[in-house]
């Protein structure tokens, strides 16, 4: 089986690329040709789905085969973004300016990492301790979320890149899928509505324990930015968009369902505000 | 009744599972207890695992005040102060009436 990608391995393609991503996971051949010959853009979205895809792969005991781009620049960033480390590719050194996350795959809680997503949020923003302190547990709930209750033993992928003026940070698993996880707890009709569930405060996958920050504070965060997240889960896309006065959410149906979930966010860069949490003034202790 | 970080958890204070060891001292000592003096010792835990394991459940099931009146803090860095504040107001305004019910119904030593 050969995938051609496309120009951009962006989320705006992420029909195009689920569709890739689950056709090689689904598919029967012993071998799996990544050709990205002709692509000359890719996020950090584009770096999880592909990681992830080719380890699952691996994991099935396929053979791979990976034709990089032939444009330099995109090149140079998977060699940046750790994509050639992850996977033992022979590799280019090159490092990055801006800041960034390397490419990682995590079964567990890395304080230091998440330290280092805090790090690429202050280069684009001007964030009080308090609030710091509060993403830092909400990164940690998205993570924990992925690699503890999603089904997936695989752990979760992250990475994240600072540009001029935007900030990306893609986390992803490729387990069961929000509408599985949620759907045993709640009424949900279908992967859509399993997605806006998850960013309700207090909607929590767990049973014994509390939980429900991750989402509903990240997005309350972004909202305050001006920024995107878009989560992508089964046969479910939504797109939040706080551009503007008027917030728009996007409602999109993939070809084909992915197994797993995908939270990708837009934050932009602005060093003229400061953010803070409502309500840090009260100080309870 | 004085609880003391660095006498009962040593350096395990960094995951959830550390932090549930201080959580069943403070819900098996709840009812019968009026003040828990809470001794970190200027210990860094810098973990919001353990902090939100260990304190932030309590937030589910009690007042702002109850807590403030029950749970005092002693010899806690302040970036520890504000990780826990953080965790405490959001897990407050996590707090519903079944989160209340759930807590009552809850096995001493148990998150509800």
């Amino acid at each position: 089986m050969v995938l051609r990608y496309p120009n951009r391995i962006v989320v705006a393609h992420s029909n195009q690329l689920l569709s890739y991503s689950q056709q090689a996971r689904d598919s029967q051949d012993a071998e799996v040709v990544f050709d990205l010959f002709k692509t000359t853009f890719v996020t950090p979205f584009g770096i999880v789905l592909l990681a992830g895809t080719i380890s699952e792969c691996l994991g099935q005991g396929k053979k791979i085969k990976y034709r990089p781009p032939r444009n330099r620049k995109a090149k140079k960033f998977l060699y940046g973004m750790g994509f050639y480390k992850f996977f033992r590719f022979p590799d280019e050194p090159h490092k990055l300016e801006s800041p960034h996350v390397q490419l990682r795959r995590l079964d567990s809680i890395n304080p230091l990492l998440t330290d280092q997503i805090i790090d690429v949020f202050n280069y684009a923003i001007t964030m009080t301790e308090g609030l710091q302190g509060s993403l830092r547990l909400a990164i940690n709930e998205l993570m924990t979320n992925a690699f503890d209750h999603s089904g997936s033993e695989k752990g979760c992928y992250v990475c994240a890149q600072a540009y001029e003026k935007i900030i990306r940070l893609c986390v992803a698993d490729f387990g069961v899928g929000l509408l599985a996880r949620l759907g045993s707890k709640y009424d949900l009709k279908d992967s859509y509505s399993a997605i806006k569930l998850a960013v309700q405060e207090g909607i929590t996958t767990r049973s014994q324990q509390a939980g429900g920050l991750g989402l509903w504070h990240i997005q309350r965060f972004i909202k305050v930015n001006e920024g995107k997240m878009c989560i992508l889960s089964g046969d479910g896309k939504a797109l939040w968009d706080f551009k503007g006065p008027k917030s728009r959410l996007r409602k999109q149906t993939m070809h084909l369902p992915f197994s797993g979930t995908i939270i990708n966010l837009e934050i932009n860069v602005d060093r003229e505000s400061i953010y803070f949490l409502t309500g840090e003034e009260d100080q309870i202790f | 009744m004085k609880i003391d970080i660095v006498e009962i958890c040593g350096k395990k204070t960094v995951t959830r599972e550390d932090g549930r060891v201080i959580n069943q001292i403070l819900m098996e000592n709840w009812d019968r207890t009026d003040q828990f003096q809470i001794d970190f010792r200027n210990l860094m835990v810098a973990s919001v695992s353990f902090i939100d394991e260990a304190f932030g459940s309590l937030a589910l099931c009690n007042t702002s005040s109850e807590l403030k009146r029950k749970l005092i803090f002693q010899n806690m860095v302040p970036y520890d102060r504000k990780l826990l504040n953080d965790i405490i107001v959001l897990r407050l305004r996590q707090q519903t009436v079944a989160s209340r019910e759930a807590c009552s119904l809850a096995p001493a030593g148990k998150n509800a």
